[in-house]
């Protein structure tokens, strides 16, 4: 028999999940046993509500298990490893007919591109990336294009920038080269800062080299000499795996002076974020590699005019540079046949909140919200009910339920008051109250703002402390207009995007679900059973068959019951919590 | 290059490359903004409050941030940029937690600038308190003894000890002007407009004192026989003396009021005849009728009315009252009356139907009156009189208790069953209040309440006549004096804005106050005993009607002003946040919610820091950093918290900064002020003199502000070379210039040292001195006009005149060569040299602001060269470490051998600087690199940069031999100089041919009177051939000197400077208090008789101006 490859998601997902430790056990077995196994450390693969995942491949196939701990990792070491056979309970996704063969159903509506090597190869290893035709594209862009071709065939495909706003690539390249300079810089943000996205941070820690290679063509396209990735501090794991992949590059002369032996000369430099969100805006991420405090200025000028240190600068997102190679290679057509009319390609999304397959998608632009959510992220756990979808972070905003159908494209998005952003998707069920989840986006966006503009730094506490008001049942008739205006007027007179988006949470909620926001200020009351000072959770007598499970999980013993007598809970003592409602089988729990 | 441009619906041309908010402003469109202003470089968009509208803009675009280009559709004002402004201010309002003006102010019912005239008491400045106090306050004397003082009441040094005595200190200051006065306001050029006034009481004399201030004709008609109302009829002498009452009210009288005494409404005139007669009337006939106790026997003539019994005393027609009297009623009236009562019968009882706590009478007169022996019975209430035989015996009283708080919030007093009691009296006064006379005006058709007070709008205090206006007592019913002080004059601007047809301003001035104020704000404040007055002692005052209350002598007066803690903004008056929020009226309270309490920064000498009224606009980070190169301050944190603070938010004091006060200069609200180098900071409004600051040769152009001949503050003429920018010395050294041990008087030595002399007594002996033999020395702080009044006089006296400099050898140094010391171009033409090379000078720490220029030409792309190891904080500069001669020269010999050397040049310089040309064309590349100390490459570098492109050389205080160098490279390749001299006029003084002298050189002369004009250099000695040394100073006489002059300060002097780079300059005589230094010296030269008789400063300067060599005339910005 030949080689079997063992490989371990070892993501930061991987890793949370207890990726560790599996990997001990491979590694203790490994020095035992006399048979050629190979382990590989691989990036996130995306079902990250499976992790820690291990994967075993032989000639016969690729088997992958999901959930895998220290003893599950024995025994599967035992049985497939070493003896071939694979185990078939834990293998993804349901057995197929013939019971023997896994399916991954998480896979089958997703393209991936951006992610192709994400959790397929060794991110610390450049010959993986080689293996799986890296910096091909490069050699081809140095040895077969001009940069006035690379801009066509980027122009061509209809890449828009993942970073969120969605600005053609290609236009933005063609700015930057015409801009005049005898210094260009080339920019890739990796300050990704959204609460539930996660995207650039496993692309990173499972493919670095496609970022670089991304990186090293539009420097070559637009006569950049310097780059800088600006990545959060608070990824350490990218940053490590980036400083390998950096060196590994300019040991193989794909970075630094004459690169593959032209007289293209290019280097990258890493610049760790001290965790401001507001860094994450172009102009502020540009203040912050200057040395100076992260604030945004008002453009114009732009940063392809007048960027870093005043040279013109491109600065594109970390998925859009991962792209670039595969567009390059593939070519235009191949990359268009992926998307609708006006967003092509795919796009890769974080899922998180209350799904049951939390994780890293990547899917065509087009795909629909109620495909996404429900046939690849597998819908909502229980048996409750759909009730929105938060896209774009903090700065964007909820897709209620009659709007599943939406393709996710950026228009598409756009009309219905969010944004497509950078691709973080919560899901919310029936349980959330809408008013507090505005309330906990706008929380964040106060904390974040820089300080600088007026109606960001003090409007957004003020419109935060309208939302607090109503949550706690303290709310008036006019704090519904007052929000309303306040979120226009911050909308409207704020530098960035993180002022201009702030509101937005807001006024999608209060666009959907404006009857929650009536419930709390005039009927004192929270639809959602969420907000604890307006809640009371009441044990429903019929259906409560007295298990227990909510005496135990309460908290502050204040569930009375017996087995076989119905239980009840001693409102003084309830701190409103909902431990009870998530643990009851038998749906008895109710809200008053 | 133009774009055209709309700017609400108008093209204009503009220039390009401007922003929105300068192409707004040329337009004469007023943008509000916060974070811009035009000494910026970058707009830092922070404030969002300069917003417009741009067609096809999603959002507001921020004026100042925005650039114009060909074809932009700009809207600047429409319901919905106010909106957004607005909002934008209240934002900024709702975490602004200080206050505009303090409690006091608000809570006196005049608004009185209670702060201000404090604080001018605690600067012992009576004469601005006064001013300040009668802008609200016609009647202080009055009021300082008569008003219960609610300012008091919520003076937050209640917080810490005791509130301040306003009160006493408003009588203070009135006595004192009343003394040494009166100071009354200008009376406007005659309106032809009249005016009659109906009752002379406070409200009427009120109303009176502001519209003649107007220059309206008045007439007050009065009942009484003289002026005052219930001043004069209902307070007791013992509280306020009549003498003193007719002092104030003549004063105000002498403003060319016309009174008619003995004029009764209704009797000898109607208001139809004064209707006819006049342009508008006020009437202000008070309430002098005693309210009825409606009990059986009332109307016994033993039974008074209080406000009746006190009038007949004024009168001097007193009741007969028998042995003992009993007042009915518990406010001031029953105290007055009773006190009153008591000191001409034996027993004077107070009776009152609640407790003590429930008197409406204030605490302290309760208390004198209690001390004066007043007898007080509590919780009873008559129910009849009891007469008998026509004698009155008494009153059949009930014993009363307290029930259920009433709508005023006191407890009801209830009658108790079967208490009833006889309380014995041969008199009774009824003082429980009083009424209108309903009659007299029901009779005039003017409309009332059901209370009798006359209906009126407000806040115009105009009745249902057209022309009729009133107020006090009439309106409101009784109340205090100074409600109705403050109806008189609300009432008079009504009346004003009728007769010139114009519409009430009917604005209140919105102002910003603390969120919360509790005890833990004050507890650094250090206590100091309240300050109390003597008082007569109470078993004197109750024989007579002596006034009890004696006030503060001045000592008093000044230690307890000093009590003020100046709650106050001391930005009030410039502040552009509230200038805005009253523009747009803006609330400060439409936003409830977390504001900031930042402690008060008052670490640094000169600059007072409070965060709390921070608007994050960020000027100060960026000036600081810009123009200074040292980023003191910094934001820190993020949200709703982000701040404004120096680095690691330390105190202000242990940051880098260096005291030159930009960021004060451009902070728009109160965030940042300069500490007034008084006791207290008022703040005052100050008078404001333009003038040039001679502290060095710079010249920065400055506005001198004081208050009442004392400095206030100086201020940069922002809009002048200079811009906001000044150094610690010219800025904030300014406290001993209000020194109180300056003298006046010239000192004369004695045998026991100096003693104080006249004028006549110094300089007539002087003159004799002088006549001899005579040695004028001019120090470099001469102004040009007493260089040349001493120049001609010790010309006609075939005297010597010398001027001795500090920096006497970069002068010897240059002038061989150039043939004079001067800059050839002013300090606004450095940014616009290409090449500007700094030589061996501090512009950090000295000549500041000629480094915050060469900084600005950096910034604008200006290449700059530093040579040598001085600071010099210039982002990009180059810097090479070797200086002196060697380096010099290697820079002649460089430009020798490059052939920079224009062919004519050498014909042009003297034959030793020749030779040193000479020796140097003959240097070799390394002899050259040797000599310098410096790569040859570099050389060549600059000396190509400075003498073919625009080139300058900054430099000052050098050696003789270094400036010489200087000086021959000048001359051989047309680089432009600027010399920084240290003394302010040397260039002047120099430019009037002047020779100078060294001090060696001044050693070596002999046998000479000696005059020396301005401060001696630190390291004067007297001559010893000296025979008679005459000196001036300011403080400290030189203990050497034979005869010491006070010197003013060019702040206190007229006359002309010329600057080191060459501009003539006006200074401005700021203080008037001290005899100028031209004046001495033509009192010194009409005694010499030597034909100089010099009444005019303005021929002197006429005379000598073909003399001076200037590059610019700035004598008239």
């Amino acid at each position: 028999m030949s080689r079997t490859i063992v490989r371990i998601g070892y993501a930061s997902c991987g890793i949370a999940a207890g990726a560790k430790d599996v990997l001990s056990v491979v590694e203790r077995r490994m020095k035992k046993g006399s048979r050629k196994v190979q382990l590989q450390k691989t990036g996130c693969i995306g079902i990250c509500f499976d992790e820690p995942i291990v994967e075993v491949i032989n000639d016969l196939g690729q088997w992958t298990y999901r959930k895998v701990d220290p003893a599950r990792m024995e025994r599967i070491y035992d049985e497939h490893v070493l003896g071939g056979v694979p185990v078939y309970e834990w293998t993804v996704g349901e057995l197929s007919t013939d019971g023997k063969k896994a399916e991954k159903p998480v896979f089958e509506h997703q393209r991936r591109i951006a992610l192709r090597n994400t959790g397929v190869i060794d991110p610390e290893s450049i010959e993986a990336y080689l293996e799986r035709q890296g910096y091909k594209a490069l050699e081809k862009v140095i040895r077969e294009m001009n940069p006035d071709s690379v801009i066509k065939e980027i122009m061509d495909s209809g890449l828009r920038g993942r970073g969120g706003a969605g600005f053609p690539t290609g236009l933005k390249w063609s700015f930057c080269k015409k801009a005049a300079g005898d210094k260009k810089y080339l920019i890739c943000n990796a300050d990704e800062g959204d609460p539930g996205a996660f995207m650039d941070r496993n692309l990173l820690e499972g493919d670095p080299h496609s970022v670089l290679e991304g990186m090293i063509i539009a420097a070559h396209t637009i006569g950049a000499s310097e780059g800088y990735i600006y990545c959060r501090a608070e990824y350490p794991l990218a940053i490590r795996r980036l400083k390998i992949a950096i060196e590994q590059a300019r040991e193989k002369g794909y970075l630094g002076d004459s690169i593959l032996g032209t007289d293209l000369s290019f280097d990258i430099r890493l610049k760790e974020g001290a965790g401001a969100f507001v860094c994450g805006e172009e102009t502020a991420l540009i203040a912050s590699i200057e040395g100076e405090r992260g604030m945004p200025r008002i453009r114009p000028p732009f940063p392809a005019e007048a960027g870093l240190w005043g040279k013109p600068t491109n600065n594109n997102n970390v998925e859009t540079y991962a792209n670039i190679p595969w567009i390059i290679l593939m070519g235009a057509k191949e990359f268009q046949k992926f998307g609708i009319k006006s967003s092509r390609g795919t796009k890769v999304f974080s899922l998180a909140g209350k799904i049951n397959r939390g994780g890293l998608v990547e899917v065509p632009m087009g795909t629909t919200l109620r495909r996404i959510i429900f046939e690849i992220g597998g819908g909502i756990p229980g048996d409750r009910k759909f009730k929105a979808v938060q896209l774009g972070g903090p700065s964007g905003g909820c897709i209620p339920t009659h709007l599943l159908d939406t393709p996710v494209d950026y228009e598409s998005i756009m009309a219905h008051g969010a944004i497509m952003g950078s691709g973080g998707m919560v899901v919310m069920d029936e349980n959330t109250c809408m008013v507090e989840i505005a309330r906990y986006f706008l929380s964040f966006t106060q904390n974040e703002s820089c300080g600088k503009c007026t109606f960001c730094r003090v409007g957004t506490l003020r419109m935060l402390e309208i939302l607090e008001r109503i949550t706690r049942g303290d709310g008036r008739e006019s704090d519904i207009d007052e929000l309303k205006d306040l979120a226009e007027l911050i909308r409207t007179s704020s530098l960035c995007g993180l002022g201009q988006g702030a509101p937005n949470p807001v006024l999608t909620t209060l666009k959907y679900f404006e009857n929650e926001y009536h419930a709390h200020i005039v009927e004192k009351k929270c639809p959602a059973g969420a907000c604890r000072e307006l809640t009371t959770f009441i044990i429903d007598e019929e259906a409560c068959r007295a298990c227990g499970l909510c005496r135990k999980a309460c908290p502050s013993d204040a569930i009375e019951g017996k087995p076989g007598v119905k239980h009840v809970i001693v409102q003084d003592r309830c701190i409103k919590c909902g431990s009870c409602r998530e643990v009851c089988p038998f749906d008895a729990v109710g809200t008053g | 290059m133009t774009v055209e441009i709309s700017i609400n619906n108008r093209k204009y041309r503009v220039p390009k490359d401007i922003t929105v908010l300068e192409a707004c402003h040329k337009a004469g469109f007023e943008i509000p903004t916060l974070c811009r202003d035009k000494h910026h470089e970058k707009p830092f968009t922070s404030c969002f409050i300069c917003l417009v509208e741009i067609q096809g803009a999603p959002r507001f675009a921020p004026a100042c941030g925005t650039k114009v280009r060909e074809g932009l559709v700009i809207k600047v004002e429409s319901e919905k940029i106010f909106n957004a402004r607005k909002t934008g201010l209240e934002l900024l309002l709702s975490d602004h937690n200080a206050d505009c003006k303090p409690p006091c102010h608000w809570k006196c019912p005049a608004h009185a600038d209670v702060q201000g005239y404090v604080n001018a008491i605690a600067n012992s400045d009576f004469r601005t308190s006064i001013e300040i106090l009668r802008k609200r306050i016609p009647l202080p004397g009055t009021l300082g003894r008569v008003c219960p003082h609610p300012c008091e009441t919520d003076c937050r040094r209640n917080y810490v000890d005791r509130p301040v005595s306003i009160r006493n200190l408003k009588r203070f200051v009135a006595d004192w002007d009343l003394e040494n006065g009166p100071f009354l306001p200008e009376v406007k050029p005659e309106t032809g407009k009249k005016i009659a006034i109906v009752g002379g009481g406070p409200a009427g004399i009120s109303c009176a004192y502001y519209l003649r201030q107007e220059g309206h004709e008045i007439t007050i008609y009065e009942q009484m026989p003289a002026l005052g109302g219930m001043l004069r009829y209902g307070i007791p002498e013992y509280r306020l003396p009549k003498a003193q009452l007719q002092k104030e009210i003549d004063a105000i009288i002498s403003m060319g009021i016309k009174v008619k005494t003995g004029h009764r409404l209704g009797r000898e005139f109607s208001l139809d005849e004064l209707e006819k007669e006049y342009d508008a009337v006020f009437l202000s006939i008070g309430a002098w009728k005693s309210k009825g106790l409606m009990l059986e026997g009332e109307d016994h003539p033993s039974v008074i009315g209080g406000i009746d019994f006190l009038r007949e005393v004024a009168l001097g027609k007193p009741s007969r009252l028998g042995e003992r009297v009993v007042v009915v009623g518990g406010g001031n009236t029953a105290i007055d009356a009773a006190r009153t009562a008591l000191r001409m019968s034996s027993r004077s009882t107070i009776l009152y139907r609640r407790t003590k706590a429930e008197m409406p009478a204030e605490a302290y007169e309760i208390e004198e009156a209690a001390e004066e022996g007043v007898e007080f019975i509590f919780l009873a209430a008559p129910v009849a009189m009891v007469v008998e035989n026509g004698v009155l015996k008494g009153m059949k009283c009930l014993r009363m208790e307290l029930g259920e708080a009433d709508e005023s919030g006191r407890r009801r007093p209830q009658p108790i069953e079967g208490s009833e009691f006889l309380l014995e009296a041969d008199a009774v006064i009824k003082a429980i209040g009083q009424d209108i006379e309903k009659g007299i005006i029901s009779e005039e058709k003017v409309d009332q309440t059901k209370w009798g007070t006359v209906k009126v709008q407000m806040p115009i205090y105009k009745t249902n006549r057209s022309k009729v206006f009133a107020g006090g007592d009439l309106v409101k019913g009784p109340s205090l004096v100074v409600d109705a002080v403050y109806m008189g004059r609300k009432a008079s601007e009504a009346i004003t804005c009728m007769l010139n047809d114009e519409a009430f301003p009917n604005i209140m001035d919105i102002v910003s106050t603390r969120r919360s104020v509790d005890e833990s704000l004050f507890v650094d404040v250090e206590k100091v005993e309240r300050v109390e007055p003597e008082y007569l002692p109470a078993r004197v005052r109750k024989t007579n009607f002596s006034e009890v209350d004696l006030g503060f002598t001045e000592d008093d007066a000044v230690n307890e002003a000093k009590r003020c803690m100046s709650c106050g903004c001391q930005d009030v008056y410039e502040c552009k946040l509230k200038l805005y929020m009253n523009d747009y009226q803006a609330d400060p309270r439409r936003f409830q919610g977390a504001t900031h309490d930042h402690k008060v920064d008052d670490s640094h000498p000169y600059i007072l820091r409070e965060p709390n009224k921070c608007v994050k606009c960020g000027k100060c980070v960026e000036i600081c950093d810009r123009y200074r190169g040292i980023s003191v301050y910094g934001f820190a944190g993020r949200g709703f918290d982000a701040t404004v603070a120096p680095t690691l938010n330390k105190p202000l004091a242990d940051s880098d900064c260096i005291s030159c006060g930009d960021c004060v200069s451009v902070c728009p609200v109160g965030a940042l002020t300069e500490k007034i180098p008084l006791e207290k900071p008022g703040p005052f409004p100050a008078k404001v003199t333009p003038s040039v600051c001679t502290r060095c040769s710079v010249g920065c152009m400055i506005n001198i502000e004081t208050v009442n001949d004392r400095f206030y503050r100086i201020t940069p003429r922002s809009n002048l070379w200079n811009g906001v920018h000044m150094c610690e010395t010219g800025r904030f050294d300014l406290g001993w210039t209000n020194d109180p041990g300056r003298f006046h008087t010239p000192l004369v030595k004695g045998e026991d040292g100096f003693r104080e002399a006249s004028w006549e007594e110094a300089v007539s002996p002087m003159a004799a001195k002088i006549r001899e033999t005579p040695m004028i020395i001019l120090r470099p702080t001469c102004t040009n006009e007493e260089a040349y009044i001493a120049r001609e006089m010790a010309r006609k006296l075939k005297g010597e005149i010398y001027l001795i400099v500090d920096d006497h050898e970069t002068c010897d140094g240059l002038y061989p060569v150039l043939g004079n010391s001067g800059s050839t171009i002013t300090f606004e033409d450095i940014e616009k040299q290409d090449q500007i090379m700094i030589y061996n000078t501090d512009l950090v720490n000295r000549f500041s602001v000629v480094g915050v220029k060469v900084r600005d030409a950096a910034l604008k792309g200006r290449s700059v060269t530093v040579v040598g190891d001085k600071p010099h904080r210039i982002k990009g500069a180059k810097v090479l470490k070797n200086t002196g001669c060697g380096f010099l020269e290697g820079l002649i010999a460089t430009a020798a051998r490059e052939q920079l050397i224009s062919g004519h040049a050498y014909d042009l310089i003297s034959h030793s600087e020749q030779e040193i040309l000479n020796r140097l064309s003959m240097l070799s590349r390394e002899a050259i690199e040797e000599l310098s100390g410096s790569g040859y490459e570099e050389l060549a570098k600059i000396a190509r940069t400075l003498s073919t492109e625009n080139g300058v050389i900054i430099f000052g205080m050098s050696t003789k031999e270094e400036a010489r160098r200087i000086a021959l490279f000048k001359q051989i390749t047309n680089v432009q100089l600027i010399v920084l001299k240290r003394g302010s006029n040397s260039q002047g003084i120099s430019d009037l041919d002047i020779p100078r002298i060294t001090l060696s050189e001044l050693d070596a002369l002999s046998r000479k009177n000696i005059f020396m004009l301005g401060y001696p250099p630190e390291d004067f000695r007297r001559p010893e051939t000296c025979r008679f040394l005459a000196m001036q100073a300011t403080v400290e006489p030189p203990p050497y000197a034979d005869m010491v002059l006070p010197r003013s300060v060019n702040y206190e002097n007229e006359g002309t400077v010329v600057t080191t780079d060459r501009r003539l300059c006006k200074l401005g005589r700021s203080l008037s208090i001290r005899k100028q230094n031209w004046e001495i010296l033509a009192d010194l030269a009409r005694a010499l008789d030597i034909g100089m008789d010099i009444t005019d400063l303005r021929e002197v300067t006429d005379r000598l101006l073909p003399e001076l060599k200037f590059n610019r005339d700035d004598r008239n910005l």
